[in-house]
Formats: C-alpha cells, structure tokens, sequence
C-alpha cells in the first residue's frame, strides 16, 4: 500500500481540495472506495451540486442523510464485510434545518425559528453556507462515531480557503456586538447613540418595516446563535487537528498546478495546516506508436490519425513535465491516469484505486 | 444598474477557462469599441473570506498584472480598464446616493458595527458588490462592463439575489434599487449572459440545465461558448471519422485514440445543446502563454459579441 493511503487509513477525516473542473469529485470518491476496501467505515460528502458522485455511486441527490450503498453494490465494489461506504451529496438548507433543531433549547422555539419568513430567505442567502454546513456536517459524524473516516469533496471555489475560514466568517456575522446593536435593549449613552446611528442607517436603506422584523428575528435567533459559536469555535480547532488531513487535488495544466502550489504554500505558512497528499489527476501517458499497415489504405486517413496521435504526444509531454515539477517533498504525492474515454464509471473508480495504492 | 454600460456576465463551472475567456472577451469588445464611448471595463469579484489571507488575483494574473486588482479601474490598455468589484465600495456608494445628510453618513461609516453588518450580514456582501457594479455602469465610462463571476452556482444565486431579497426587504431605497437591478438584468439591450463550458458531456447537460435556471430567473437566453474545443483533423468528414472509429476499434488504445475519443465526446456533447444556443465554439490551444491565449481567443471572438 502507497504512503498516501496508508496516512489517509490514519486520519478520521479527509478534505480534498482544489480548483473546479480537476476532478476532485472522482479522486475523492476513489480514497473513500480504498479506505472502505481496507475494512474501514467510510463517508464520502460532496457539496458540489454536480451529478457526478451521485452517477459514480449511485446514490439519491437532495438526500436528508448519508445513504449507504447496498451490500450488492459494496461486494461488486470489492469492499469487504468489515467495510462500508455511504455516501452524502450535502445539501445546504438540510443541514441548516438540523442545525437548528440540534441547537434551540426546545422543539418549540426550533418551530418558530424553521416556520419564520425570515429563516428561510437569510438560511438560504447567507455567504459562506454551503462551506459552513460541510464543515459542520464533517464534525459532527467525525465526533458521532458513526464512520471510521470521512472524506468531503469540498465545494468549487476559486480559492479553497475560503472554505477553512468558514467558521470564522459564520462567527462574524454572529458576533453578539453585532446583534446586539440590532436587537432592542438597555444600555448606556455610547451605546444607545450606536443604536441610533445603525437604527438611521437601517430606516433610511432597508425601510422601517423591514428592520424592524429583521430586528425582531435577530432577537429570536440570538440564543441560539450563541450556542452555535462554542460549536464553531470547535469545528475551527477539529479543522486544524491532526485528525484531519488535507489532499491537494490538481489538473496537469499548467494554470492548474500554479494554483494548487499558491494554495498549497497559503495552507502551511497562514493556517499553519501541513498538507496530507498532492496529486495530479488526468495525466495521459505516451500513446503506443500507430500500427503501420492498418492505415495504408487511405492517405486522408493517416494523415488524420497522425495528427490525433501527434496531439497526444504533445500533450502527454507537457502533462510528464509538469508531473516532475509536482513530485517534491513536503507531501505524499500520487499521479493518476486519464482515464480512457469508454471507462464506465466503476472501471474508472477502480482504475483510480489501482493507481493510488500504487502512487 | 440604470445607467448605459452593457453588462455582460461570464458564468461556468471552475476550470473551464472563464477568467481567460473573460479577459479575451473584454478585449474583443475593446477591438470592437466605439469611437465615442470607447471603454470597455473588465472586472471580478472578490471574496470576503480570502482578503483575511490575500486575493487570489486570477483575472489581475491573466491581464499580466502582478498584484491584485484594486477598485478604482486602472487601465490595462488604450481601451480596456480593469477593476475588483469590492463591497465596500459599493455600499459607500450606495449610501452616499441614498442617506440623508453628510452627518449621518459619515457617522454610518464610522460606525464599526454597521460596517461588520454590511460586510458579514446575510448576502450583504454580494449585494455591495453589486452595487459598485451599479455605480460604474452610471458613471458613463464604459461602453461594456464584463464580469467574471464567480463558480456555477454562485452565478445563479446571484442572478435570484435580487429578487430573494426584495422578499425580506418590502420597502425603501434598497428595495427600489433591487428592483431597478432586476429590469436590468432581464433587459436583452443590458445584459448578456454567457456560459464557458467544456465540450464533454456531463459538463454540457449541467450547462444545459444552468441556461434553463437562468432563463426561469427571466435572464435574456444566454449564449454558451464551448471551449477547448479539441482540434479536429477530419473537418466534419463524417465519412472519414466513421473510418477512424472503424480503425480504432480495431486496434484498441494505440497513439490517436485518446484524442479521438475526445473529439467525438465533444461532437456528442455539442448535438445535446439547442444549436441556436451555442455562441461559439473556441480552438483548444496549448502550451501557449496567458497573453498569447488571450490575444488568440480574442480573435476568435470579435465576431461574436455583436
């Protein structure tokens, strides 16, 4: 078994990071299918809204909770017995929902909150949401035991830190000086010209009525707001614990590998979080030379078929250049193949499995 | 978002070359200029969470600059500026044209805790952003504004923002703005959706679906580039492609069959889009620098902003 997985089978929970579009998703999903075939417990949780992972495992979208895959499926998947894979495609509002019946003091006030207007439109537009309830959906089945490991495709994001410094920005928003500026309430003079600045301000852009019922909202969220900031204040630690590894996914283009080693060097020297693994994902490997006597029979066809074989060529140079540059210390790294284009997507899970354990 | 620029948004997945397209696009605009209002603006968003840790200056890198961009536009050519959309900008803007009384104004922006509320409340940044956007599209400037968005979703929930928040927000100079930007954004003669989207299947059915959410949202039909789009020896010899199908299944995976596997997942892709929706399709161009690609993908696209 690699170094790369050997140090995942130690960790309780994976995040794979890095740009859209270079196949995190798959990658993800091949380190929870490996991790299930060492006999473990394993939760795969994406939050891109892609089909892929769905289509990969062949699990419900929108789903409330992680659904497992059916012994069938596990034991065409190689998994053994002792293993087990479920997977989750994270959708925000759920979690958000639960959130808040885990933490309102009763089922009542969890009612009130669920069945007010402005629950729903501020759940749903709060920045950072999709970010925040990942991290928290992570803690908490890392914390319930539920699975040996967890590994979350994390969201598409340019920059991947935006999604560590989402408990952090969720607290900013429930910084209690904030709402108590906004909810009403005794207070000194300093404190009440505060209010009156903010109150203007508010009357003057958003109209009386609206801040009002945001007023009144705030007043009913903030117990429960309070609770969620020791819970936060938890998932910033869980994230830099080292329970916790963190696989840097990349594309062999070149604009790809400069990101991954920009977000790479931000990890170490801002979060102080070590990186787990790096690997290159859809690297293509020299193509075999054409077999001469099968294209003689038509000019125009060769010479198509020596362009297409010649692209190849280029790209699969480029591609082993830029798979020296990644191959340093610092972090196990891994290369995977691209995938032929035939591959059903269990041939193409497998085929990653195959290559990680050998990385 | 009243004033004359046009807008033209820029939405895909990540790493479908939006950023690049972005910059090719404003450029082809700015070839394009006329001679009157010449500008063309190019700009991004920010994300509050990163400024903690630096930008990660994606379109500053691709129009050769070093450093991120900041929110004044600086000019990157004789007829193309650049800037970062920025929040706070535009909520200084915003209220600046809407409170009453230099006293209140200035002792709203002194005010620590009404600038957290607007930097950290409930879409409060996007809609700051969206406002300075509002305020350089009135400045009269700029012939054409173009947006790099953020990822898919984010562009689609940016698209719903306006009128999800009018929900919350019932009256008052925020909510007649909201609902100036939403006559905006469904105006054909203001605004210009585009989606980037590699030429591969699952990537074209989500694009297929993100075209239909947008147009549910009352957005103008918007135009999909297909990039990368792989090179193509047969020239649409279906004939001779067949023949090359016949080859490799014959001889499995010898040099070419990658490639060519690509090239007909890309053909496929493309007969899933409504042809009428398919704006161009752009050359995959390798081992070139940023600059050159853009220059060459700008070409391509002089023909098709029009």
């Amino acid at each position: 078994m690699s170094g790369l997985l050997q140090s995942v089978l130690a960790r309780r929970a994976i995040v794979c990071a890095g740009a859209g579009g270079v196949g995190k998703t798959t990658v993800s999903a091949s380190l929870a299918l490996a991790a299930a075939r060492a006999g473990r417990r394993v939760l795969v949780v994406t939050v891109d809204p892609s089909r892929r992972l769905a289509e990969t495992l062949g699990v419900a979208r929108h789903a409330e909770q992680p659904v497992p895959l059916s012994a069938e499926r596990l034991a065409a998947l190689g998994v053994p017995s002792t293993g087990s894979l479920s997977a989750w495609m994270l959708d925000a509002s759920v979690v958000s929902d639960q959130t808040v019946r885990a933490f309102a003091r009763t089922p009542d006030e969890a009612e009130r909150l669920l069945t007010h207007p402005l629950y729903l439109g501020i759940t749903r537009l709060a920045a950072g949401m999709h970010e925040y309830t990942a991290i928290e959906a992570m803690h908490r089945f890392v914390h319930e035991d539920r699975y040996d490991l967890v590994v979350l495709d994390t969201p598409p994001a340019r920059n991947a830190l935006r999604f560590l410094e989402a408990p952090e920005r969720a607290r900013a928003f429930l910084d209690p000086r904030i709402l108590e500026v906004f909810t009403p309430k005794e207070g000194g003079l300093a404190r009440r010209i505060a209010e009156g600045v903010a109150e203007r301000v508010l009357d003057a852009t958003l109209g009386e009525q609206t801040r009002r019922a945001l007023q009144a909202f705030l007043g009913l969220f903030t117990p429960l707001l309070r609770q969620l900031d020791g819970n936060q204040l938890a998932m910033s630690a869980f994230l830099r614990s080292p329970q916790i590894g963190f696989v840097l996914v990349t594309s062999p283009q070149r604009g790809a590998v400069d990101e991954a080693d920009a977000l790479e060097a931000r990890l170490r020297s801002v979060l102080g979080v070590p990186l787990l693994g790096r690997v290159l994902n859809q690297v293509m490997s020299a193509p075999s030379p054409l077999p001469d006597a099968a294209v003689s029979d038509s000019l125009r066809l060769r010479t198509a078929l020596t362009t297409l074989a010649q692209t190849e060529r280029d790209e699969a140079a480029t591609h082993a250049t830029l798979a020296e540059r990644f191959a340093r210390p610092g972090a196990h790294t891994a290369v995977l193949p691209r995938l032929p284009h035939a591959a059903s997507q269990l041939e193409a899970l497998d085929a990653l499995v195959e290559a990680l354990a050998r990385a | 978002m009243s004033g004359k620029s046009r807008l033209h948004f820029i939405a895909g997945k990540g790493g479908v070359g939006r950023t690049t397209i972005a910059a090719a696009l404003a450029q082809a605009l700015a070839q394009a200029a006329h001679p009157s209002r010449p500008r063309v603006l190019v700009v991004e968003m920010d994300e509050a969470t990163t400024r903690a840790v630096g930008e990660h200056p994606a379109l500053a890198a691709t129009l050769g600059r070093g450093e991120a961009l900041p929110p004044e536009p600086v000019r990157i050519s004789a007829h193309l500026d650049a800037a970062r959309l920025c929040s706070m900008t535009g909520h200084e803007a915003f209220l600046k044209g809407h409170l009453p009384g230099g006293t209140l104004i200035a002792a709203a922006l002194r005010s620590k805790a009404v600038r957290r509320f607007l930097e950290s409340g409930p879409s409060f940044h996007e809609l700051g952003q969206i406002a300075h956007l509002a305020h350089l599209a009135h400045s009269g400037h700029y012939a054409h504004i173009v947006v790099d968005l953020p990822a898919t979703g984010h562009a689609l929930g940016l698209a719903r923002l306006p009128e999800s928040m009018r929900r919350i927000i019932s009256a008052g100079p925020v909510a007649r703005a909201l609902d100036q930007c939403t006559l905006t954004l469904r105006d054909p003669r203001r605004t210009t959706a585009w989606i980037v989207a590699l030429p591969e299947l699952l990537p074209v059915s989500e694009t297929l679906e993100l075209v239909e959410a947008l147009e549910r949202e009352g957005l103008p039909p918007p135009r999909v580039l297909l990039n990368r789009w792989p090179a193509d020896p047969f020239s649409d010899d279906e004939a001779l492609r067949e023949a090359a199908a016949a080859f490799f299944d014959a001889h499995g995976p010898v040099g070419g069959s990658v490639a060519f596997g690509r090239l007909r997942e890309a053909i496929e892709a493309r007969a899933r889009l409504p042809a009428a929706r398919i704006a161009a399709t752009l050359p995959h161009l390798t081992g070139r620098e940023t600059r050159a690609l853009v220059d060459a993908l700008a070409t391509s696209l002089v023909g098709v902003t029009l």
